[in-house]
Formats: structure tokens, sequence, C-alpha cells
């Protein structure tokens, strides 16, 4: 027990590389990697689809250990963008040896940031993320079409409000973290397939609509090999 | 080598945020002490001189619009209190109309909220709102920054201000929220009664006890707004059909409200209400009057004041006195000649 518990003790003070703790966010349609504007290669509920853009914040970066207890800690809000691929990778870095569980984070840019005036960086107003004609900013974008000949039509859904009763950010937490490259697989053949049938095809204000869709986001989270 | 990195370390940060820091001057505006604080948060994010003056530039600026034809200043006069006279809704480029009417500019920094509904959260990115809009100055920040940065004045101007070398939105919207955080009007008659300076007349002082007894609830003073949202009980107009705050929140409660507007300076930022659709005093109160025919949708939301046609005079002459000169024609405020 006395030699476990030192070897614990040398193995968080003794950090090199290895401490860096690497996030990539993967997005996948029908289980394969998704691409921008490729078209044949996807369908959902037997029509074929085309993702033209796919944008979200993420923001609240935590890892935990098994007592759910955070460890480390990224506080800042980064704009993940699959037409900018190397904005899919995010690396969170420790000075020790940390025994991780898990990981959280905000999926979407919370109400306090939302009303506090203009911001630079990944929250700059030019990225297409931000409302104009109403303050706020848009969590997760996603916009595409159907080519199905009885069902060929666009959608695009712009999530996001901060204001209660709808209020969109989310909270994803993964559990059961084994490795230091941590994969999230944003399953969209899931989140398109839950959406209501009765749905408009456009959601791109605030709002009911778009709370429900925001909630529909959270189970399309996943660890990759979980 | 380490050591050399060490000694030189220090030596460029403190060239670097010296550089930044000696070019800006710290400034603060000036209100009566009677006035609750301001909502903007200045300890935070404090005035500067150079931010200001950059600000203003910009506000004059046509370049801000698609077609380099209108500017922040086209519907929001200086002399006008900061709004759009004679005209019921604003128009933008290409002579497109708009869907409200230009609110004053005035005191901004006790407020919250902005625009008649609320939409906009914080005065640093309500400029996204007018720049963007279509029927406004059809514009978007990503064409609007490359002209900037390309243009003969600006980026000295915006180095001198922020210390960057590139023009964001971020210093762009913080330079327009500054100038216009320095809008402050607290030198009316009314405010140098209370300062005990003037005397009211018989009429403006009895016109200020109607006020207080009937106006002060929502146009609460000093500021002669509680910047809440509030349904007067207008009749909704048929075409414009604006619903008011209930757009931004989507509850039903917020169903035609808008927001409360300042009295000060009202006699120059005629005309009134959210569409405009009063051309004067005289038609605002009756609007109010108990006597007046009340409306179908909006009945039961209205408020009431019951006065006699002797006494809205009275309290017309009093709302004058809300009229600050030294604010519509201070020098500081207008298009920079320089």
């Amino acid at each position: 027990m006395k030699s476990f518990l030192i070897s614990i003790g040398l193995c968080l003070l003794h950090c090199a590389a290895d401490c860096q703790y690497s996030i990539e966010f993967k997005p996948i349609l029908n289980g394969q990697q998704l691409f921008l504007d490729s078209a044949g290669l996807y369908t959902v509920n037997s029509n074929e689809v085309v993702i033209s853009n796919l944008k979200f914040y993420v923001g609240a970066l935590h890892l935990v250990n098994h007592k759910k207890q955070k460890v480390k800690t990224d506080s800042s809000y980064h704009l993940i963008d699959l037409a900018k691929p190397e904005s899919t990778k995010l690396q969170l870095e420790s000075q020790e040896e940390l025994l991780v569980n898990g990981f959280r984070f905000k999926l979407g840019v919370d109400s306090i940031t939302n009303v506090s005036g203009a911001y630079g960086g990944d929250l700059d107003p030019t990225l297409g993320m931000y409302w104009t004609w109403q303050s706020g900013y848009i969590n997760f974008k996603i916009e595409g079409f159907y080519t199905t000949e009885n069902r060929d039509r666009e959608f695009q859904y712009h999530l996001g409000g901060y204001l209660n009763p709808f209020e969109t950010v989310q909270e994803i937490r993964l559990d059961i973290l084994t490795s230091k490259k941590i994969v999230v697989i944003v399953d969209l053949e899931k989140f398109l397939k839950s959406i209501p049938a009765e749905l408009p095809a456009n959601i791109m204000s605030p709002g009911k609509n778009a709370k429900l869709l925001s909630e529909l986001l959270v189970p399309i989270f996943s660890l990759e090999n979980e | 080598m380490n050591r050399w990195i060490l000694i030189l370390l220090p030596s460029i940060f403190l060239f670097g945020f010296g550089a930044a820091e000696l070019s800006q001057t710290q400034i603060e505006i000036k209100y009566p002490s009677n006035w609750p604080k301001p909502n903007y948060d200045f300890e935070k994010k404090p005035l500067y001189k150079e931010r200001v003056k950059l600000g203003r530039k910009l506000f004059y600026d046509p370049i801000l619009s698609r077609n380099g034809m209108v500017s922040c200043a086209s519907c929001h006069l200086s002399f006008t209190a900061f709004t759009h006279v004679d005209h019921a809704l604003s128009h933008g480029i290409n002579d497109s109309i708009g869907t409200r009417n230009a609110p004053v500019l005035i005191n901004l920094a006790w407020n919250n909220l902005f625009m008649w509904d609320g939409a906009v959260n914080n005065i640093e990115v309500q400029a996204l709102a007018p720049i963007s809009h279509a029927s406004e100055m059809g514009n978007d920040l990503v064409t609007l920054l490359p002209k900037l940065n390309e243009h003969d004045a600006y980026p000295a101007l915006f180095k001198t201000a922020f210390g960057e070398e590139k023009i964001t939105s971020k210093q762009l919207l913080l330079a327009l929220a500054q100038f216009q955080l320095t809008l402050v009007s607290a030198n009316s008659k009314y405010d140098k009664v209370k300062a005990g300076v003037l005397k009211f007349t018989e009429q403006e002082a009895n016109g200020y006890k109607l006020f207080q007894q009937n106006c002060n609830g929502c146009h609460k003073e000093p500021l002669f707004t509680t910047t809440e949202f509030e349904n007067n009980g207008l009749q909704p107009d048929a075409n414009l059909r604006d619903s008011g705050r209930y757009q931004v929140t989507r509850l039903s409660k917020d169903l035609y409200k808008f927001k409360v507007p300042t009295l000060r300076n009202i006699q120059y930022s005629f005309p009134y209400m959210h569409d405009g659709r009063y051309n004067n005093l005289n038609e605002v109160l009756n609007h109010y009057r108990a006597d007046q025919e009340l409306n179908i949708i909006n009945q039961q939301n209205k408020p009431v004041i019951q006065i006699t046609e002797h006494e809205k005079v009275d309290l017309i002459a009093f709302l004058l006195t809300l009229s600050d000169r030294e604010f519509l024609f201070n020098p500081d405020y207008g298009f920079p000649r320089n």
C-alpha cells in the first residue's frame, strides 16, 4: 500500500510532455467521418443528405476525477468549425500528472458572456455565430440539404438564446476516460433523425424550437471507443 | 543563453505595454451627485479620450454603410437629441424605410437594454444592429473591416486608441460605444432647479406636480425613465404589426411592450412613440387622457391620466424644462471638424 502511494506521488510530481491532454471533436454521419459538401456519402432516414456548414461553441472545459472533482479547467470559449479542421483540435496542458476519469464541457455560450459586450478571438461577432438584430451568440449551427426527390429541401438550424425560459446552452458530461487522447464523437445522424417532423426546416432565432433542438444535441456527444 | 531570454522578455513587455499606455488618456463622464450609478461598468472598462474621439469620427462617417451614404448621425442628429427629427420611421440606405422611430441617444450609460424592444443587451454590441440591418446601413463587418484597415486615416487612429496593429470588430464596436457613453444630458432647467441655481415658474411648478402624480411611475426622475418595458395602450399599427418586447422574449406578458423612453429633451425628439405616430406633445397627452377613445386590443393596459386642458398646458411647460441646450450644442458631440 505504502509503495503504491509513493508511486502515485512520484507520478504526480513527474510530468513531461505526456501531461498534455488532446481533445478532438469528430463529427460523424452514418458512422463515418463527416466531410462538408460531400454528395452521395450520407443518408438520414433513407434521404440523401449533404452538410454544408457545421460550427459550434464549446466552453468551460473540465477534466474531472472519479469523485467528479474538477482537476483541470479551461474557461475560454472555442469555436469548433468543421470548415477549419485545425479548430476541431484543442489541448489541455497540465503541470502535473492528473487522475482523470471524465470530461465535461458547455455546449454554447453562457448568459453572462452573452450580455457582457464585445469580444474578440473565437467570440468575435464576425465569425457568423452572432446575431446582429438581437444580441446573442448562436451556440450550434448546422446547414445542409436533402437531395432525395420527394424531400428536396434545405435546412438551417442556428440554435442559440440565453434568456429564460429559452436558454439553450447545454452541459455535456462524458465519463470513463482511459487515454490522454480524448476523441469526442458528434453523431449528426442521431441529431437529424431525432428532429420532430413537424418542426420547420429553418430555425434561426431563440425560442421554444431552438431550445428543443438544443436539448436533442446532448446525447449526440460521446467518447470514441467508449 | 537562458539568461539573455530572461533579461530580454521583461523589456519587451515594458516597451509593448508602455507604448500602448502612454498614448491613452483615461476620462470620466460627469453627472449630478444625486443620480444613480451608471449601469455600464466604467471601472472594468474605463473611457479613453482617444477611443471616444475615434468613436465620434466613426459615428459621423458614412463609411460604415454599404454604399457610403449613411452614417449613424444620419438618423441620430446631435441638435435634435440624437434622433431623426420629422421622420416617423427612419430611412437608411437606398431610401429604405425602417419599422421604428429612431430613439434618442441620451444617458445611455444608465441603460441595460437597447432598442425599443431591448433586443440589444449591451451598448458595445449595439452598433452591429444598424450596421447590418438591410434598411439601415445594409453592411456587414466582414466587408467593413478591410475597408477600415485599408483606409488612409483609420489604422493610425485605431492604433493610437487601442495600441494594436490591426483593426478588429471589437475595437470598432468599443470605440462607437465609448463615444455614445459620453452623451450625458444633465444641464436642463430642471437640473438647475434641482441644484438650487434656478427656479420653476408657477406654471412649470404646477406641471412638475402633475408630472409627479401621473408620469413619474414610468418616466422616473432623474433619468425620466425606468428603462423598463411597458405597454402604454397604443393600438398596434396594422401594417407594422410590431409586437415589441415579445419579439425578443417570446413571452405573452411582453406583447406590445416597448422601452420607456427618457423625457429629457423631449421638446426636440418629435415625432413620438416607437412608430413616431404622434407629432407633438399635445397628441401624446391626449393619448393618455381619460376622455380619449380607448382602443380595442390594448385597452386594459392603458395608463390613464385625468387632467384638464389647462393642466395639460402646465404639464407641457414642465416637460420643456427638460431641454438641455448645453447637451444639444455640446461641441464635443457634433460633427468632428478636424
